[in-house]
Formats: structure tokens, C-alpha cells, sequence
């Protein structure tokens, strides 16, 4: 009794921030297996235009199927951008029309040309697992 | 009779109410794809044989020559590039222009001709090969379920002509990077980067080598929504010299000309929106007009941007300067149809009924800052000259051409144009032909002396031709040709090396 009471008061207690899931990125049409895929997680347009990243991550390309899990992101809508660096200079390269150079993609692979609004790549979390594809292509 | 007209003898045409009742099988079934009417009307139709496509590459056959190869086309190769694979997974591009590019080579020697060709393997190619169905949609086709592409680059075809530089061969599209493609085996090496900034740039399929060994070439920014050019000045080995941005309105430019001091576009009264293809993006504008727009090669900035007749302008010849005047060779459209509408209608009643261009000259006055079209009846397209020649005053145009009573829309015939005198030498293959470019190789030392190469489709009987010309005796006959063993599709653009 006294052990489950316990748990009860722990769960009541981490609750308002216990809502979090983790989320799997499957990244498809990764056609060159070398660089590193910079990965940047924004929970609205703001934080997305002024660059300031809730979570993001660095990840080596070694396999076709590569994947990535952000961990714990609490619930909420957020939009993930991502480009692989195949140079290792740290940034995306770009040409002189601004278009990248380098393979990149959104969360919710949105059909447009030209760089995306929050709306257009947002997803949502809540308790469950969240599982996405991001095309690189 | 078609199922049209079935539902017209009926009478049922407009008693739309009246058809459920019947509960006519015929008005049910889905419509015919356009790969089934293809495979269908090909038999009735064997123009449609241009159009066919190939679906693999072509191995080295040998042909010998009827009659005497000039010796001045000993040890030559020619090559030509255009739309072929126009089929994946029984589904059928709409447009011409969509196929994926495929190389031809026909390496010349005294006794005959070896051919051979292969697929450009770009990466729309590859990627398509390995889903095995088309992926994107093309310049005019839709594709269903068709996935995003992100940028011109995912859907280079590389299927319109050839540059050959620096012994190598680059094969070149409009909206994106050359690729490099092996002068012998064909095989596919990589893309062509001038510079990274210039990676994914425009770099059309008509660069010009100028009387001063440069080359330039453009690209059109209005694919990109941009109200702009890129030039690019790359020396005669294409290592790039420099390159810069100018303003241009937002048309559909393809080609350019090139004299001493200028460089000179046309822009066709055309404007863009996002479609779903670029052919639909595209609003012909017939009452309003086009624009001339020369550009000064050494500064890089316009010094004339004049309006002018509204036309269409695929392709341009020879131009040169005298005094402050241009003249500029060009093959005019009355209009836009042939891009907009009329290659995509391949099956439809309109087949090959469409407008040909016709031989013109486009005058621009730099003092009076006015331009003038002087347009002729005379057929011409895929319009070439006696390259020696370049930006020099000359008078001889070649082309493919139309004899006066051509019982197809196509072209049957080549032809040089005087454009002085107007006259015209031309060969007729016949009503059962469709001619291809002709590329001219000099020989001796004065204008027009040598020979012109080109090939020929033999439709009905099904055979491709491989022709060579006296330059100044079009009208004799091939000298030398070969009958090949089978039927290519329509090409665009060629070289000879």
C-alpha cells in the first residue's frame, strides 16, 4: 500500500510535465551515405524564424535507413527542418538563388518551393509515440 | 468509330437525362489512358512511330554507306540527343518535351557508320528506373500521384542537346546542370558544376561559341520566379570566365544570338503561375507584345530592352552587327501553340496539323533603340550556319523545311535559305518522312562550302536514315546515307565532332 501510494504521489507530481513522447524521424531518399544530418526541432512559427530550437541533434549518415529520436518532447505542435551536411562545414550550402545545395527536408514533407511557414511542416504530440518520414529528396 | 461518335449517332449527344436509362456498357467504361489511345492509334497512325519512344539502350551495329562519304566527314562523330523514354510502367508522357534524354552516336568512317545509344542516367532517371513508374511530373505530362520535386534538378531530363568541350560531351536541358556523359561508350559520369554558388542554376540547351573562341550560354530565372538572366561566359575549353544576374521580364526564353559586342534575347508575350506543370503554368498573351532584350558582353548590363511583334521563338541563327545595326536570323511563330498546345496533342484530330515557323530576320536600330521583324513564307526550324561565320554577315540559313504540299504537319524536307535573294535549295524525303536537324561541317574556305549531316525518320516503312549533303547542292540529294535497322524517336539537338 504504502509502495503504491508512493508511485501515485510521483506520477501526480511529474504530471503537468509527464506528458511528453518520444519521436522516431525516418529519413528517406538519403541518397548519399556520408555527412551529417543537422536536425532542428521548433515548437511554433517564432522559434522557427528567429532560429531558436527547442531540441536538435547531429547525426552521422552511416545507412539507407537512417533514423533519429527526439526524445521527451513534451506535447504540443512543433515543425522539425533538416539538412545533411555532406561537406562537414556546418551549414547548409546554398546557391546564389538561395536554394540548397545540399539534401534537406520538413516534417510533414510539404509540397512547396521555397522555404516553409510553420503550418506548413507542424505535428503534433501528445502521449503516444510519434513516428515520421521526412523525404531528403 | 471512336465511342464520340457512337454516342452522337444515337443521338445522345446532347440528351444527357436520357443515357442512364440506356445503361449503355460504353458509357461506362473509364476512358482510355493515353498510353492504350497511344497503342491503339499508332496503328492507323505510323507518324506516331516519332513519338514512340525506346526503352533500352542501343548497342554498336555497323551500316554501310550508300554512295561516298566526303572525305572532309572522315573519322567524324555525330551525335543527337532527344526525349526517349516516353514510357514507364504502361503509363505514356502527354508532351514531346518530357521524355528522358538519350544520346545517339553515329561515328563516321569511309565505308559506313557504327550506332549506338544509351540513356542519360540522371538522377530523375535512376530514381524513376528503381520505383519503375514515373515519379515527377514533366514539362507538360501529369503524372498521377506524382511525388513533390523540390527543385528543377530532381526532373533534368538532360534530353535536349549536346555541347561538346574540352573532349568531353555535356548533355544539356534548360532549367538545371549539364551532364557529363562519356564522348565514346555514352555512359554517364556526372553532373557538370561550374561553381557550387552556380550548383542547381539554369544553364540553357543553347550555348554559343563566339567569333573570339568564347562561350556563352544563359539561364532563364523565371523558372525559378525570378524577373531575370544568368549569364554565363565560359572560355572555349568550358572552364567558366565569369557570370552575372540581369533583369529580364518573366517569359519563356529557349535560345539567344550572339555577335561581337551583344547579346540577344526575345521574350514572347508569355506570362507564369504555379501550375502543375510547366507547359500549364504558361499564359500566351497574344495582344500584347514581346520584348527584345540585348545585352552588352563586355559590361554584362542591357542597353536595349525595346518592345517588340508578339511571336514565338524556339530557335536563332547567325546574327551580326554593322554599323549600330543588328541582324539577327531567327525561326518565327505567329504564336505560342507549338509549346503550349500542339506537342502534347500527338493523337488528338490536330495531329501534326500545327504552324510551322518560318525563316525571319529580327533588324534592331541601337541608335533608334527600334527593332523590326522581316519574316518570309519559307519553312525552316532547328535553323543552323556555316559556323566559321559567326556574327559575320551571311546570307545562308539551314534548316529543316517543308515542302509546299507536305501531307503531314512535320517537316519532310532540308533547306538552306539565301535570305538575301530568298532562295531556297531544298531535298524532299517525301510525304512518309520527318526530317531532323541538320548540322553543317565546312569544307574549302568560302561561305556554305561543305556538307550538312542529318537523320531522317522513314515513319511508314520504319527505318531511320542517316543523310549527308553537298551544302551547296541540297537539292542533288544525299551524296552518302545509311538505312538503319530500326526507327529512333524524334531528336532534338545534335553535334558534330
Amino acid at each position: 500500500m504504502k509502495t503504491h501510494l508512493s508511485a501515485l504521489t510521483l506520477l501526480t507530481l511529474t504530471t503537468p510535465v509527464a506528458i511528453a513522447a518520444d519521436v522516431t524521424v525516418n529519413f528517406a531518399g538519403l541518397n548519399q551515405l556520408s555527412g551529417e544530418l543537422y536536425i532542428a526541432v521548433y515548437p511554433s512559427e517564432e522559434t522557427m524564424q528567429s532560429h531558436r530550437a527547442i531540441q536538435s541533434q547531429i547525426v552521422s549518415v552511416h545507412k539507407k535507413g537512417q533514423k533519429a529520436v527526439l526524445a521527451d518532447l513534451p506535447s504540443g505542435h512543433y515543425g522539425i527542418m533538416v539538412f545533411q551536411d555532406l561537406d562537414k562545414n556546418r551549414d547548409l550550402n546554398t546557391n546564389l538563388l538561395g536554394i540548397p545545395t545540399e539534401p534537406y527536408g520538413f516534417s510533414a514533407n510539404p509540397n512547396i518551393m521555397g522555404p516553409p511557414v510553420f503550418a506548413d511542416i507542424q505535428f503534433e504530440v501528445s502521449s503516444a509515440p510519434v513516428q515520421l518520414t521526412i523525404n531528403m529528396e | 468509330m471512336n465511342r464520340r461518335d457512337f454516342v452522337k449517332a444515337l443521338g445522345l449527344a446532347g440528351c444527357g437525362a436520357l443515357a442512364p436509362s440506356f445503361s449503355l456498357k460504353a458509357l461506362a467504361e473509364p476512358p482510355l489512358s493515353f498510353y492504350q489511345e497511344f497503342n491503339l492509334k499508332i496503328k492507323d497512325y505510323p507518324i506516331l512511330r516519332a513519338w514512340e519512344g525506346l526503352t533500352a539502350d542501343i548497342v554498336p551495329r555497323r551500316f554501310t554507306w550508300q554512295g561516298k562519304l566526303p572525305e572532309a566527314l572522315n573519322g567524324k562523330t555525330f551525335y543527337r540527343n532527344g526525349p526517349a523514354r516516353v514510357v514507364l510502367a504502361n503509363q505514356r508522357y502527354t508532351h514531346w518535351f518530357d521524355g528522358d534524354g538519350f544520346v545517339h552516336r553515329y561515328a563516321f568512317d569511309p565505308k559506313g557508320l557504327t550506332h549506338s545509344g544509351k540513356f542519360v542516367r540522371t538522377k530523375k532517371f535512376i530514381e524513376e528506373t528503381n520505383a519503375n513508374r514515373f515519379l515527377y511530373n514533366g514539362a507538360g505530362s501529369v503524372i498521377a500521384n506524382s511525388k513533390h520535386s523540390k527543385s528543377a534538378e530532381a526532373v533534368n531530363t538532360a534530353n535536349i542537346s549536346l555541347l561538346p568541350v574540352n573532349n568531353e560531351l555535356w548533355a544539356l536541358w534548360e532549367a538545371a546542370m549539364p551532364y557529363k556523359v562519356d564522348p565514346i561508350t555514352l555512359a554517364t559520369e556526372r553532373q557538370v558544376s561550374l561553381e557550387p554558388v552556380l550548383d542547381g542554376m539554369p544553364f540553357s540547351a543553347h550555348p554559343h561559341a563566339d567569333s573570339q573562341g568564347h562561350l556563352w550560354n544563359f539561364g532563364d530565372l523565371s523558372f525559378f520566379g525570378q524577373s531575370k538572366l544568368i549569364i554565363y561566359q565560359l572560355t572555349s575549353q568550358g572552364k567558366l570566365t565569369r557570370y552575372a544576374m540581369v533583369d529580364a521580364p518573366q517569359s519563356y526564353v529557349h535560345d539567344f544570338a550572339v555577335t561581337d559586342n551583344y547579346l540577344i534575347f526575345y521574350f514572347p508575350p508569355i506570362t507564369k503561375r504555379r501550375g502543375d506543370t510547366l507547359i500549364s503554368s504558361m499564359t500566351w498573351h497574344g495582344n500584347n507584345e514581346g520584348e527584345m532584350l540585348v545585352i552588352d558582353k563586355n559590361t554584362l548590363t542591357p542597353v536595349l530592352r525595346t518592345p517588340f511583334d508578339a511571336g514565338f521563338v524556339f530557335h536563332f541563327g547567325n546574327a551580326w552587327q554593322e554599323d549600330n545595326h543588328l541582324t539577327i536570323n531567327a525561326c518565327w511563330y505567329k504564336n505560342a501553340d507549338i509549346m503550349l498546345k500542339d506537342v502534347k496533342m500527338v493523337t488528338e484530330e490536330k495531329m501534326g496539323k500545327h504552324d510551322r515557323s518560318t525563316a525571319a530576320q529580327i533588324r534592331i536600330d541601337l541608335t533608334q533603340k527600334t527593332a523590326y521583324l522581316d519574316n518570309s513564307t519559307t519553312p525552316m526550324e532547328f535553323v543552323q550556319f556555316d559556323s566559321r561565320f559567326a556574327a559575320k554577315a551571311t546570307q545562308i540559313q539551314y534548316g529543316v523545311h517543308a515542302s509546299k504540299h507536305a501531307a503531314h504537319g512535320e517537316y519532310n524536307s532540308i533547306a538552306s535559305i539565301n535570305t538575301q535573294s530568298g532562295k531556297v535549295d531544298s531535298y524532299n524525303f517525301g510525304d512518309n518522312f520527318i526530317t531532323e536537324e541538320p548540322l553543317f561541317v565546312p569544307d574549302g574556305s568560302k561561305q556554305g562550302e561543305g556538307y550538312l549531316v542529318n537523320t531522317g525518320l522513314d515513319f511508314v516503312s520504319g527505318h531511320t536514315y542517316c543523310c549527308v549533303f553537298d551544302a551547296l547542292h541540297i537539292a542533288d540529294g544525299p551524296v552518302a546515307q545509311v538505312k538503319l535497322d530500326s526507327y529512333m524517336p524524334l531528336g532534338f539537338h545534335g553535334a558534330i565532332v
